[in-house]
C-alpha cells in the first residue's frame, strides 16, 4: 500500500476511511488533519489530495467535499486570517470556493498543499512534488511519530522510542571512567548503612539491661563504642561526598566539554533549527540534571535501597509484630507528603511568576532609566513596580498558609506515628510486665523501635518521588542526545590541502533550499576570475548572504557544484578551505580579550610585528595607541568599549593577518557613519589588492573598486557585468545607482545648509 | 492623505466575499477588495477598525461601529466572524505539565480543543487591569478567556498556578 503523509495520529478507522477515498490507482499522498470545520467549530477535518485531486473530509459530519481537480483549478491559495485561515480555490470558471478552514496549527501544510497542487498542474512530477510535501511534515514534527508523545523539543529524537540500550551506552561513557570511585563510594555507603543500624540497638542493651543493672563497666564500654561508631560513620560519609563530588565534577565536566565540542562543529543547519539560547541552556543547564540523575541512580538508589531492607531485616528480627504495628503510619505520611508535594507546586510557581515578575519591571525600567528621566515617567514606573511588589507579596502571603500548614501536618503525622507505637508497643510492654512475661517486649526494645521506625521514611520517600526527578532527566537527556546524535561537519582532516584558492572561482547550475520547501537560489551560475573584485547588490531577503554562505561552506547540501581552480569545493578539507578566506562580517563579533587576542585570534604562530602592521593596514592601530592598555586593553572591560567602526577595523585586521586568498565582506559598512566609512574603505582597498574579492554592499558607493557587479533578485542572478555594462542595460542596477545617487546629492544639500 | 473616516454619512459597506468588503464613498465612487482590520483585537474590539486595500494600505477607517449605518454594520460583523477566531475558553478540562511543556484541553464556545502552551510566562497573560486573560499556542492560535472569575472551581484550580 501506498505510503500516506499524515501530521496527527488518527483511529484506524479513521485512516481506513481516508484511504477509502482514494482508489487503487489514485490513491491518497497526503492528508493535513485540521482542527476546524468550514463553519469554524473544533471537529477533525482532513484536507486530502492524491495525483490530480484535491478535496476534504469532515469527520464530524462525515462528509466529503467537492473534489477539485488540478486541471479546473486556475489558482489556489491559503488566506490567513487571524486565529485561522482558509484554502481557497479559484477555478477557471471565474468562482472562488473555500475549500479548507484551518487553525494555525497546520498553516505550513497548507501552504505546501497549495504549492503541491500548482506545481503539478504547471506539470512538475509528482515525486518532485511529494518530496517537499514530506519535507514539510517532517518539518513539523513535534510529536513522536512512533508514540505520540510530545517531544522537548521540535525533531529531537523521541527519548522513549529509542534504542533503551543505546541510551545506557551513552550515559555509560561517562559514568565508565568513574566507574571504581563509584564502586567504592557504594560499598561505603553500605558500611555507613550498616553503622547507622546499629546505636538504636545499643540503646536497647542500655536501656534494658546495663541501666537497670547499674553495670557501670558495660555502660563505658557501650558510650565508647557508641562514640566510635558516630565518628567512623561521620567520617565515612564525609569521605564518601568528597569521592561523589570529585567523580561528579569529572563526569559533568566531561559531558559539558563532549556536547560543546559537539556543538561547535555542528552545521549551520543545526543553528537554523535551534535558537542559539536553546543550545546554551542544553549545555549548561541540562548537564547538570543528568549529572544529577545518574548519581542519583548509581549511588542514592542503592543506598536508600539498602538502607530500607536493613531496617526491616534488623525490625523484623527483632520483633515481627512490633514491626507491623511501627509501620502502620507510613503509608499514611507517605502519601500525605505526596499531597503535599502536588498541592504547594502550584503555589511556588505561582510566586515564581510574581517575583520574576518584579524582575522584569527592574530588567525594563533601570536600564531605560534616561527614557523615564526625560518623559519625566518617575512616577509611573514607581508605581508599575509597587504593583509588581503589591502582587508578589499578596501571593506570597497567601501561600504562606499553605506553605505552613503542609509541612506542619505532615511532620505532625510523624511524630503521631511515634506516639501510636508508644502507644501500642508501651501495652505490650505494661502486659508484658503485668504478666510477669518478661520476654515479649522491653522498654529498650520500644526505644529501638521509635528510633527505626523513623530512619524508614526517608527511603521510602526517596522512592515516593523518584519519577518526579527521572522525568526531568529524560527530558535534559533528549535535547542532549539532540546535539550529541547529529551529524557534524565531515570535511575536518580530510580533503584535499593543495589546491590553490586564489584560483578562478565558478558556480555552476547551483539551486540552494534551507528546508526543501523553498528555493533560496535558483540555477546560479557566476565566474570570479583570480583577482576580480565582485559587488553582489540586491534587496533584503534577495539570497546574497546565502551566496557567500554557500562560498563559505556552512551549507553542503545545495545542488550543482562550486569550484575553485577546477576542484569542487566540498572536496577541500574544511580547516584548509575556511582558513583561506578572511570573511568580514557586518556586525563583527568581539571577545571578551585583549585587543591583541582579538586580532589573532587563537593563532599563536602571529608575532607582535605582524598583528601591528595588520592593525595598521586596517587603520585600526590609530586607535589602538589611544587605549592607555595599547594592544592589552581587554575589551569590554572598564569602558573599553570600541564603536562599531573600531570593532570593524579591528575585524578587518583579523582577516588580513590571515593574508586569505579570498576576500568576502558582507556589508561590512551598513552601520557606521560616513567618515568611518572612508577610514574603513580605506583599510579595505588596502586588504584587496590581489585578492579576489566578494562584497555584499547596499551603499553602491562601496563598491567604487569593484570590476563586476552581480545583481540577485529573489534567488536568482538577473544582471551581471562590468558596472559599465550594467549602467548601459538601464536595468536594475541603473535604477539602484539612481536612487541612491539622488537620496546621496539630497543628503549634501541638508548638510549644506546646515552648515552654511 | 487625510484617513478617510467611514460613518452612516460618508460611507456605506457590502460585502463581497468572505472576509472582502466593498466601500461605496458618499461621492459614489467606489473601492472593491477591502478587508476590514480590528485594530484593538484583544482590548477593545468594537471600536477603531481600519479597512485594508490589497496591498495592506489604509483607504477607510471606522471609529465606532454604531456610527456606521445598519447593514454596513452587520456586513462588518459578518466578515469578523469569519476572520477572527479567537475561541473563549469556558472550561478547563485537563492540564498537563510533563517535560516542560504545557498541554491543555479546553472547553470553548467552538468545541473542545487540546493545545500545547511552549513558554507558560509570556503565552498565558492577564491583561492589566482586567479579568480576561489572553492565551497563545504553540502554533501563534490565540484563545481568550473572558472572565477568569466566572471560571468553575475546577478550572480555577487548574489554571491557578499559572496566572
Amino acid at each position: 500500500m501506498d505510503s500516506l503523509l499524515i501530521n496527527q495520529k488518527l483511529t484506524e478507522a479513521q485512516i481506513q476511511t481516508i484511504r477509502s477515498l482514494g482508489s487503487e490507482e489514485k490513491p491518497i499522498r497526503f492528508a493535513v488533519v485540521g482542527e476546524i470545520s468550514n463553519e469554524a467549530k473544533y471537529s477533525t477535518c482532513v484536507l486530502l489530495a492524491t495525483d490530480s485531486e484535491i478535496f476534504t473530509y469532515d469527520f464530524g459530519k462525515g462528509e466529503e467535499s467537492r473534489r477539485y481537480a488540478f486541471s479546473e483549478i486556475e489558482s489556489i491559495y491559503c488566506k490567513r486570517m487571524y486565529g485561522n485561515g482558509m484554502m481557497r480555490v479559484k477555478t477557471f470558471d471565474g468562482e472562488t470556493h473555500d475549500l479548507f478552514r484551518f487553525t494555525f496549527t497546520v498553516t505550513a501544510l497548507c501552504d505546501a498543499a497549495a504549492k503541491y497542487v500548482t506545481d503539478i498542474r504547471d506539470g512538475e512530477s509528482t515525486d518532485e512534488a511529494l518530496s517537499v510535501m514530506q519535507a514539510v511534515y517532517e518539518k513539523l514534527l513535534s510529536v513522536c511519530p512512533k508514540c505520540g508523545r510530545t517531544l522537548s523539543a521540535p525533531g529531537v529524537p523521541c527519548i522513549h522510542c529509542m534504542d533503551k540500550g543505546r541510551v545506557f551506552k551513552k550515559l555509560w561513557k561517562y559514568l565508565r571512567p568513574e566507574i571504581v570511585i563509584l564502586t567504592i563510594s557504594v560499598l561505603i555507603s553500605v558500611i555507613t548503612t550498616a553503622l547507622a543500624l546499629v546505636p538504636p540497638l545499643l540503646t536497647k542493651t542500655l536501656v534494658d539491661d546495663i541501666i537497670p543493672d547499674r553495670n557501670r563497666q558495660m555502660l563505658t564500654v557501650v558510650v565508647i563504642s557508641l562514640v566510635c561508631v558516630h565518628i567512623i560513620h561521620y567520617l565515612f560519609t564525609g569521605i564518601r561526598g568528597y569521592m561523589l563530588r570529585v567523580s561528579g565534577n569529572k563526569i559533568i565536566a566531561r559531558l559539558r566539554c563532549e556536547v560543546y565540542e559537539k556543538a561547535q562543529y555542528l552545521p549551520m543547519r543545526f543553528y537554523d533549527k535551534t535558537s542559539t539560547g536553546a543550545v546554551i541552556n542544553r549545555i549548561s543547564g541540562d548537564t547538570a540534571t543528568i549529572q544529577a540523575f545518574m548519581l542519583r541512580i548509581t549511588q542514592e538508589v542503592v543506598v536508600q535501597f539498602f538502607t530500607l531492607i536493613g531496617i526491616v531485616i534488623v525490625m523484623l528480627c527483632i520483633n515481627w509484630k512490633l514491626t507491623l504495628y511501627s509501620l502502620t503510619p507510613v503509608p499514611l505520611v507517605v502519601i500525605g507528603a505526596r499531597i503535599f508535594r502536588k498541592k504547594i507546586a502550584p503555589f511556588y510557581r505561582r510566586i515564581w511568576r510574581r517575583s520574576s515578575g518584579v524582575t522584569s519591571v527592574l530588567t525594563d525600567s533601570i536600564p531605560g532609566i534616561r527614557v523615564i528621566k526625560s518623559y519625566t515617567n518617575e512616577k509611573r514606573s514607581t508605581e508599575r513596580f509597587t504593583n509588581a511588589v503589591e502582587e508578589w507579596r499578596t501571593i506570597d502571603t497567601k501561600a504562606g498558609k499553605i506553605l505552613n500548614a503542609y509541612p506542619a501536618i505532615v511532620n505532625c503525622l510523624i511524630s503521631c506515628g511515634g506516639v501510636v507505637i508508644w502507644a501500642l508497643g508501651g501495652n505490650l510492654v505494661i502486659n508484658g510486665i503485668s504478666t510477669g512475661n518478661g520476654g515479649s517486649i522491653s522498654v529498650g526494645l520500644l526505644v529501638s523501635f521509635i528510633s527505626y521506625a523513623s530512619m524508614f521514611y526517608g527511603p521510602v520517600n526517596f522512592f515516593a518521588n523518584l519519577s518526579d526527578s527521572m522525568q526531568n532527566a529524560m527530558a535534559s537527556l533528549e535535547r542532549i542526545m539532540d546535539i550529541l546524535d547529529a551529524e557534524p561537519e565531515h570535511d575536518f582532516g580530510k580533503g584535499m590541502t593543495d589546491v590553490d584558492l586564489g584560483g578562478r572561482i565558478e558556480f555552476k547550475n547551483v539551486n540552494f533550499s534551507f528546508d526543501r520547501t523553498k528555493k533560496t537560489l535558483k540555477n546560479i551560475n557566476l565566474v570570479i576570475e583570480p583577482g576580480d573584485i565582485v559587488g553582489i547588490v540586491g534587496t533584503t531577503g534577495s539570497g546574497k548572504s546565502t551566496l557567500i554562505n554557500l562560498l563559505l561552506r556552512y551549507y553542503d547540501h545545495y545542488e550543482g557544484q562550486i569550484m575553485i581552480d577546477g576542484v569542487d569545493i566540498r572536496d577541500i578539507d574544511m580547516h584548509y578551505y575556511r582558513s583561506s578566506i578572511g570573511y568580514v562580517q557586518q556586525e563583527p563579533q568581539m571577545f571578551h580579550d585583549t585587543i591583541y587576542n582579538n586580532i589573532a585570534y587563537g593563532d599563536s604562530k602571529f608575532s607582535a610585528d605582524e598583528i601591528i602592521n595588520a592593525a595598521d593596514i586596517a587603520n585600526a592601530h590609530e586607535f589602538i595607541v589611544r587605549q592607555p592598555d595599547g594592544y592589552d586593553s581587554v575589551l569590554g572591560e572598564r569602558g573599553v568599549g570600541l564603536s562599531g567602526g573600531e570593532k570593524q577595523r579591528i575585524s578587518i585586521a583579523r582577516a588580513m593577518l590571515r593574508n586569505p586568498k579570498i576576500l568576502v565582506f558582507d556589508e561590512a559598512t551598513a552601520s557606521v557613519d560616513s567618515e568611518t566609512e572612508h577610514l574603513i574603505q580605506e583599510a579595505i582597498e588596502q586588504l584587496i589588492s590581489g585578492r579576489t574579492t566578494l562584497m555584499i554592499a547596499h551603499r553602491l558607493s562601496t563598491l567604487s573598486k569593484a570590476n563586476k557587479i552581480v545583481v540577485v533578485d529573489n534567488g536568482e542572478i538577473i544582471e551581471c557585468g562590468t558596472p559599465e555594462e550594467l549602467m548601459a542595460m538601464e536595468g536594475k542596477y541603473f535604477r539602484l545607482v539612481q536612487i541612491q545617487s539622488m537620496s546621496d546629492k539630497l543628503a549634501e544639500s541638508r548638510k549644506a545648509e546646515n552648515f552654511a | 492623505m487625510a484617513r478617510y473616516y467611514i460613518d452612516k454619512y460618508t460611507g456605506h459597506l457590502e460585502r463581497t466575499d468572505l472576509y472582502l468588503v466593498r466601500l461605496v464613498k458618499k461621492d459614489g465612487s467606489v473601492i472593491e477588495d477591502l478587508e476590514p482590520r480590528k485594530l484593538f483585537p484583544f482590548s477593545n474590539s468594537e471600536m477603531y477598525i481600519t479597512l485594508l486595500d490589497k496591498n495592506e494600505k489604509e483607504v477607510g477607517f471606522v471609529r465606532k461601529l454604531d456610527e456606521i449605518d445598519e447593514e454596513s454594520r452587520k456586513v462588518l460583523l459578518d466578515c469578523f466572524k469569519e476572520y477572527y477566531m479567537i475561541p473563549k475558553i469556558s472550561r478547563l478540562l485537563e492540564c498537563e505539565d510533563k517535560f516542560g511543556v504545557l498541554k491543555w484541553t479546553v472547553d470553548t464556545d467552538r468545541g473542545e480543543i487540546t493545545f500545547q502552551i511552549r513558554n507558560r510566562h509570556s503565552d498565558i497573560k492577564k491583561l492589566y487591569g482586567t479579568n480576561r486573560v489572553i492565551v497563545r499556542d504553540s502554533n501563534d492560535n490565540r484563545y481568550e478567556i473572558p472572565d477568569v472569575t466566572a471560571l468553575d472551581s475546577r478550572s480555577n484550580h487548574l489554571l491557578y498556578s499559572y496566572l
